[in-house]
């Protein structure tokens, strides 16, 4: 029996653009339109899409720094999409984020330790035995207990990544957002992070809610994964059947775009018309018409339906419907 | 042999000491050749992009080597001469389109611009209104040649009101307009949507074929380079380690950093096992002696932590390492 | 471990020095600003604090001896003594006006940019009363009202000078609040009162201290211009401005009365502007990475 740690209904999240003399609302940046999906135990739920698609916003919404314009969030079965207050501290005992920026995401005037000693202190965690926990957090990404006398200007991309995923765990959480962790990081270096997070998977069971625009990170490392266009889930599947058998037309330009590192291979790349979505435009039927080569009638009319393929492969494309 | 580069060093002066930026970087170009450059953060592989064009910031200095482009030593022509041949001989693309774009011009006149002091033919024109004329059809043309969507309307906008991809091939269009005889592309495609990136390759692709144009393509994404490149050099601490036939280097790399970053790399083609490679890359203010990758090598011998590799051939490549040539 | 710490310190100041060394005009401002806290803190001791208030006419207006290398001024008081004994409520009125200011400026400005919306709004309009006078003028208008003190001097200025602080400390605040750290530290439940102080008011104040040292010569020289007019101390506390003021009626008279107290309001905004500048290198995070 699979169990679901979180689970997001329909959410949609729309900024309003305030403007003129009187601040009045003038529109709104529709950065969420649809979004349905779930994170098992244990497991990488992948969400990728390219810039302006509203997969961070997804993962913003899901800790708690937005609140979604509707929908709802399940967290361990409970309704979480309004909680405030002391239920808020306790969601976020089992949720974390790790950003993409480590630099960025830590106080550059704090050293690690007293980064790390600030969280317990607040949780009232391992009182009395703080320090030897922050060590134990250290060791357990990889670093020694040296580190935490560093300022993170003192440390190199890696090891502030690793220092922030450590911090993320202090709470000891469940389910933890990774919004392009390895995206500001070398290849050489990204590897090692990400084997890290693969590994602490398998320790602890985390569950881990990976955005992405990087295909082959998806593909490394995570179980299921769901495509987003303009803030609107277009497939969702398996990562293993995706990959085999993509069937939105966006998904499957995606995946013909990524550059191979394999000067043998000679493919034919489906190169997509068009400029990327406009968030300031309503999403009102298929979020991909304007660039998609099959496009019919009714894809300009209505949203396409959910289409269950069978096998956890769902899509939304009219093609398939 | 358009574009030589030979033992070029360069150093930075900065407040933590002095920055061994580059450190014997070579490496050859044919005329219609596209060389990809390789690289991590802090490899050199910008830094020789600027060189080329000698545009290095005021704290930066070349200290010694060689750039021959078509038989002539560019750090010894004058600054008159080089602005010369940055305009219509080498052209560069960057990473970041809108900071090369005025914000507050409309694309109109920044394009007629570059084609008014820069071409030959424009330039040479008496009357004003006529020079302007043929620069706007010419800029027209170059736009829609980069596959601009209504090409004249874009003329009449504000870089703003453009996307990046559409910034990005404007950019590309204004190079192409003069017809350089190389293009040095900076991470053009970096900051782009994969899409976009596909749809701006497979035109810079186009334009080269067609002009028989070369081009150094300076990215860190080897799959960019694997898929638009008939050379790659793989760059490291401000040296190129590796260089070669792209099926070479790619398919059976030498350099055990080579085979290191393959093997990190995630890719979407195959199921892989990533192997990172341990360490972090060397600060420059004090790089490690003998060969910069010995502290994360896992074949480092003796020599390597007291002397630099020289160039030896393994089977078509050229590499910078000791495993090879000494027998 | 701990010696780590103090070894990083060391080796910041260490930094901070070298650059400071590399810049001779700072150095010199440097030397000039502790040269005028060394007067305002030994000042009494140097020289009789007693000769403010006396008054010796036949020594009145003597142009600078070996008696009196700065000369006398119309009461017949030795002016080397009165710019010494002025420092101290100089440097007092300027440290007082900025760190009230500041203060109230960090308080004001990390309210209305953290928490932004309505509160934002109201306190910004607030400020914005204050920032609509020229400040000069506002000034002018509460020390005549006030009457003529030091206390009243630096209560009108800290009520000019607040409203701009709060303006940028303002937008530090906003700017600082969207920062992925802030992001992190919500998501971990720091209390707003915790990430207001403990995480992003040191990062907002520091490149605020390039301005406040600046702003320090500006005090002094706005503090001596309202005691020039008359709106400063009695005659009888020694401060620059005032000093100054007595001088301009003997301008031809005695012009050393006006120019050595106008010598030293000169060199104490420039050592503190060059000190600001200098900080403004070594506070720079780009040249550290």
């Amino acid at each position: 029996m699979v169990t679901e740690v979180v689970k997001i209904e329909n959410l949609t999240k729309h900024f309003p653009i305030v403007g003129g003399i009187l601040q009045k609302t003038i529109g709104y940046v529709y950065a969420v339109n649809d979004v349905t999906m779930s994170v098992r135990e244990g497991e990488t739920h992948g969400l990728v899409g390219e810039s302006g698609s509203g997969k961070t916003t997804v993962g913003r919404i899901i800790v708690k720094l937005t609140n979604p314009t509707s929908g709802r969030i399940i967290f361990d079965g409970e309704d979480i999409t309004r909680v405030k207050g002391e239920a808020l501290r306790n969601y976020r005992r089992k949720v974390q984020m790790v950003f993409q920026d480590p630099y960025a995401s830590m106080n550059p005037r704090m050293t690690v330790k007293s980064a790390l000693l600030e969280v317990m202190k607040i949780h009232s965690m391992h009182k009395g035995s703080e320090y030897e926990y922050a060590t134990k957090l250290m060791e357990r990404v990889g670093m020694s207990e040296e580190h935490l006398y560093r300022y993170p200007h003192e440390l190199s991309g890696g090891q502030r990544q690793r220092v922030v995923i450590a911090r993320a765990l202090s709470v000891e959480p469940k389910f933890i957002v990774l919004d392009e962790p390895t995206a500001s990081l070398d290849v050489s270096v990204q590897a090692q992070v990400l084997d890290l997070l693969k590994e602490l998977q398998k320790q602890y069971s985390y569950s881990y809610l990976l955005i992405t625009h990087n295909l082959a990170i998806i593909k490394y490392i995570s179980h299921r994964t769901t495509v987003m266009y303009r803030g609107v889930w277009v497939e969702t599947a398996p990562t293993q059947e995706l990959f085999k058998n993509p069937q939105h037309p966006y998904t499957i330009a995606l995946m013909s775009a990524v550059p191979v590192p394999d000067p043998t291979l000679r493919r034919e790349k489906i190169i997509l018309k068009g400029e990327p979505p406009n968030p300031i435009e309503k999403v009102v039927a298929c979020p991909f018409q304007d660039r998609c080569p099959y496009v019919m009638d009714v894809c300009r009319e209505k949203m396409p339906p959910d289409t269950d393929l069978g096998s956890e492969h769902l899509v939304r494309c009219w093609l398939r419907a | 042999m358009l574009l030589s580069v030979r033992d070029l060093i360069v150093e930075f002066y900065t407040y933590r000491g002095i920055v061994h930026a580059l450190n014997g970087v070579s490496f050859d170009l044919d005329k219609g050749e596209v060389l990809g450059l390789a690289g991590e953060t802090g490899s050199g592989k910008s830094v020789t992009a600027f060189s080329i064009q000698r545009l290095l910031p005021a704290n930066a200095k070349i200290v010694s080597g060689k750039i021959v482009f078509d038989g002539v030593d560019l750090l010894e022509l004058s600054e008159e001469k080089m602005r010369e041949i940055r305009g219509q001989r080498i052209a560069t693309i960057f990473q970041d389109p809108h900071t090369y774009l005025n914000p507050v011009f409309k694309i109109e006149r920044q394009f007629l611009d570059v084609l008014k002091y820069n071409d030959p033919e424009i330039k040479a024109l008496e009357n004003k209104k006529e020079a302007e004329r043929i620069a706007f059809e010419k800029a027209v043309e170059m736009l829609k040649k980069v596959k601009m969507p209504a090409p004249e309307r874009v003329l009449k906008m504000y870089p703003h009101e453009l996307s990046g991809g559409m910034k990005q091939r404007v950019l590309l269009a204004m190079a192409y307009s003069l017809t350089p005889d190389l293009i040095i592309a900076d991470e053009a495609t970096t900051a782009l949507d994969v899409t976009i990136q596909a749809q701006v390759l497979e035109i810079m692709k186009e334009l080269q074929k067609e002009k028989n144009l070369s081009v150094l393509l300076i990215t860190h994404d080897l799959g960019v380079i694997a898929e638009n490149c008939q050379k790659a050099a793989i760059m490291y601490a401000g040296r190129v380690v590796e260089i070669g036939d792209v099926k070479k280097v790619l398919i059976s790399p030498k350099h055990p950093y080579t085979q290191g970053l393959l093997k990190a790399l995630p890719r979407t083609d195959k199921e892989v096992e990533l192997v990172g490679i341990p360490g972090t890359v060397p600060d420059l203010v004090n790089p490690p002696t003998g060969c910069a990758f010995n502290l994360r090598c896992p074949y480092a011998k003796e020599i390597c932590r007291t002397k630099v590799p020289p160039y030896t051939l393994e089977e078509g490549s050229t590499v910078a390492c000791y495993l090879y040539g000494g027998k | 471990m701990k010696s780590r710490q103090t070894r990083m310190f060391l080796m910041d100041l260490k930094f901070a020095l070298t650059l400071l060394r590399k810049n001779k005009l700072v150095v010199s401002g440097f030397v000039m600003v502790l040269f005028f806290i060394f007067l305002a803190l030994f000042g009494d001791f140097i020289v009789d604090p007693n000769i403010a208030k006396s008054v010796d006419y036949p020594n009145a207006l003597k142009p600078p001896s070996w008696e009196h290398p700065f000369g006398t001024d119309d009461n017949g008081r030795d002016i080397v003594a009165m710019v010494v004994l002025a420092a101290k409520y100089d440097l007092a009125i300027a440290l007082s006006v900025i760190l009230a200011s500041i203060g109230v400026g960090i308080l004001v400005g990390s309210v209305s940019g953290y928490f932004g919306g309505i509160i934002d709004e109201v306190i910004m309009r607030i400020t914005d009363i204050f920032l609509a006078f020229p400040g000069l003028v506002l000034a002018m208008a509460i020390a005549t009202v006030l009457g003529r003190s030091f206390t009243n001097l630096m209560l009108a200025l800290i009520i000019v000078w607040w409203s701009g602080y709060a303006r940028i400390m303002r937008g530090q605040f906003i700017s600082e609040r969207e920062k992925p750290y802030v992001a992190a530290a919500k998501i971990l439940s720091v209390p707003s009162w915790r990430i207001i102080f403990r995480h992003i008011l040191p990062n907002a104040i520091y490149p605020m201290l390039v301005v406040l040292t600046m702003d320090m010569g500006g005090v002094i020289l706005t503090a001596a211009g309202l005691s020039f007019i008359g709106l400063g101390p009695s005659p009888f506390e020694p401060e620059w401005g005032s000093l100054a003021s007595r001088g301009a009626v003997y301008l031809f008279q005695a012009p050393w009365i006006i120019f050595f107290p106008g010598i030293m309001i000169l060199f104490a905004c420039l050592g503190f502007n060059l000190v600001g500048d200098g900080l403004r290198d070594v506070l720079d995070p780009r040249l550290r990475r």
